[in-house]
């Protein structure tokens, strides 16, 4: 497709349809964006290749539907930091971190060495391997918590927090993996470390000079710090979504104050940017490659949740959690997708793998997004009882009670009529 | 015969219709009267700020929905309780009226294409299925 216009055309319409598909069917509009990415894209390679119409069909991303992208991936990074508690993270800090470490490493490690030295593949794409897999979908975990009501126990609190830190892994891992370790390093840390220890207090300063207006002063003024860090973060040869992750958790307290500015914020990305995101991370799959590649999708996929399973079971059933809640948790956190598709996607775009490798690994992380929710749904899902009743070992358990309806209307008298 | 009657309702025209006849069957037989709208969050999400919205914007449709069918209802002459809850839909559906001790769901039917009706299935179809009381669809 040739013409900026033309090709913003395109990608919006195959965005709107994603958008009809995830209404019409109750799907995420994410993950319909991936499958019609995939499929936009794999079509497009066949008309290309038969010079169908003697156009040019390849939806391969410009340099402004990169930055959207790239863009796209950086906020979502920052909302999905910003949606943590601070206080439940404080209370649970100890069994979180401890949960959310093991289920980052574990995987980390095993689909590390498993890509290196049974695949094959050299150190850099073994690293982008272990990093995709490492992760947990917070969203996934939240979403599944808010149906069942198990977002409003403890039980459920901690195995969020503990995602958090699992995620936190993540972008640790991504961003210092392949840093260069020069002085360039030293002044992005020195200047993340700053902005975190001033952000909190200068942006609540800031929102208060500056409330709601039609310019939104506050958005941009978020936007200017994910730059200039994403900028600094370049410049060392790291990933612009480690500061955005960490400016979100530093900015959580703040963030849930300003309501309206992150509905504002949520339409933005929800519009204009997370559509050419998913949309590119799925037009990248290359479906051939899925074919040739099934087998070790498969293995990658059996790796990532028995990593998940050693480094998570035996610490929830530590921290007094029953049989069936470890197993639930170790389920849960074995899901993954937005955190392992940046992961990957970062990998192709700094040729750290091949698009074949990249066809594999986006495939495992969809896959993960899936199945190991319906099997925690199905076979793992822990009672609203048991999950009141729960208290981590040596701890008092929380009396909040979840409510199972969002609302009654009782009756009005008949004698009023 | 029915003394308490649950009516599923989505705000689909089918479901209108559910609600209408479990209005005049809580009238004929003096049943009380409950309606359950729920609200579905796709459990597969890339986004926590997509659960939201997504929970917010169902939450609100059912409200009005519900309070719609309380002055429906009112309007002939009967109270009914209305009540929204969030999960999956037939398993809601079935887990209240058993809860609240129902002898009658009455549902709307659908009307899915064979694709989605293979790939998601059926409310109705699951319900009926599981349920341990009479189930009505309205078409």
């Amino acid at each position: 497709m040739e013409g900026t216009w033309g090709i913003a055309a395109v990608w919006m319409g195959l965005a709107l349809v994603a958008s009809l598909i995830s209404i019409r069917f109750k799907l995420s509009v994410a993950l319909i964006e991936i499958l019609i990415g995939v499929i936009a894209g794999n079509i497009a390679l066949l008309l290309d290749h038969y010079h169908f119409l003697g156009i040019h069909w390849e939806l391969k991303a410009n340099e402004w539907i990169a930055f959207l992208a790239g863009f796209g991936s950086i906020l979502l990074t920052f909302m999905a930091g910003a949606e943590i508690e601070p206080a439940v993270l404080r209370k649970y800090f100890k069994e979180s971190f401890a949960i959310g470490f093991a289920s980052f490493a574990a995987p980390f490690l095993g689909a590390l060495l498993f890509a290196r030295f049974v695949s094959g593949w050299d150190w850099n794409g073994a690293i982008i391997c272990g990093i995709a897999l490492s992760t947990t979908s917070v969203a996934v975990v939240y979403a599944v918590m808010i149906e069942t009501g198990l977002n409003e126990t403890d039980f459920g609190k901690l195995i969020l927090a503990a995602c958090f830190i699992t995620d936190l892994g993540t972008v640790v891992a991504l961003g210092a993996c392949f840093a260069s370790y020069n002085w360039t390093l030293i002044v992005f840390a020195v200047v993340v470390a700053g902005v975190l220890w001033i952000a909190p207090s200068f942006v609540t300063w800031f929102f208060q000079c500056f409330p709601t207006h039609v310019s939104e002063p506050g958005v941009k003024f978020v936007f200017f710090i994910l730059f200039m860090l994403g900028s600094l973060a370049s410049l060392a040869k790291s990933e612009a979504v480690l500061p955005a992750y960490l400016v979100g958790l530093g900015l959580a307290g703040v963030f849930a104050h300003q309501r309206d500015t992150v509905r504002r914020l949520r339409t933005t990305v929800f519009v204009f940017l997370t559509p050419f995101y998913f949309l590119n991370a799925g037009v990248k799959v290359y479906l051939p490659a899925i074919w040739t590649g099934f087998g070790l999708i498969m293995i990658l996929f059996a790796v990532k949740v028995a990593a998940k399973i050693v480094g998570v079971w035996p610490l929830t059933r530590r921290y007094g959690f029953g049989s069936r809640e470890s197993s639930y948790t170790t389920m849960l956190m074995s899901t993954g997708l937005t955190f392992g598709t940046i992961s990957a996607l970062f990998g192709l775009n700094n040729g750290y793998i091949d698009q074949s490798q990249y066809s594999v690994l986006a495939t495992v992380v969809i896959g993960s997004a899936i199945v190991p929710t319906i099997i925690a749904q199905t076979f793992f899902r822990p009672t609203i009882e048991s999950a009141i009743a729960f208290q981590v070992a040596g701890t008092v358990a929380s009396e909040s009670t979840p409510e199972t309806s969002i609302a009654t209307l009782e009756p009005p008298s008949l004698e009023e009529t | 015969m029915f003394h308490k009657i649950v009516a599923a309702i989505d705000g689909s025209p089918a479901s209108e219709r559910a609600l209408a006849t479990a209005v005049d069957l809580a009238v004929h037989y003096e049943a009380e009267l409950t309606t359950i709208s729920v609200a579905e969050v796709p459990e597969v999400v890339a986004m926590v700020d997509e659960v939201d919205e997504t929970r917010h914007t169902a939450e609100e449709y059912f409200r009005k929905i519900s309070e719609a069918a309380v002055e429906f209802a009112r309007s002939r002459g009967v109270a009914l309780r209305s009540v929204v809850v969030r999960g999956q839909a037939a398993e809601q559906i079935i887990h209240f009226a058993e809860s609240e001790g129902a002898n009658l769901i009455i549902l709307g039917h659908q009307g899915h294409s064979r694709i989605a009706r293979f790939f998601l299935g059926s409310t109705t179809d699951r319900v009926s299925e599981h349920c341990h009381c009479s189930v009505m669809i309205i078409k």
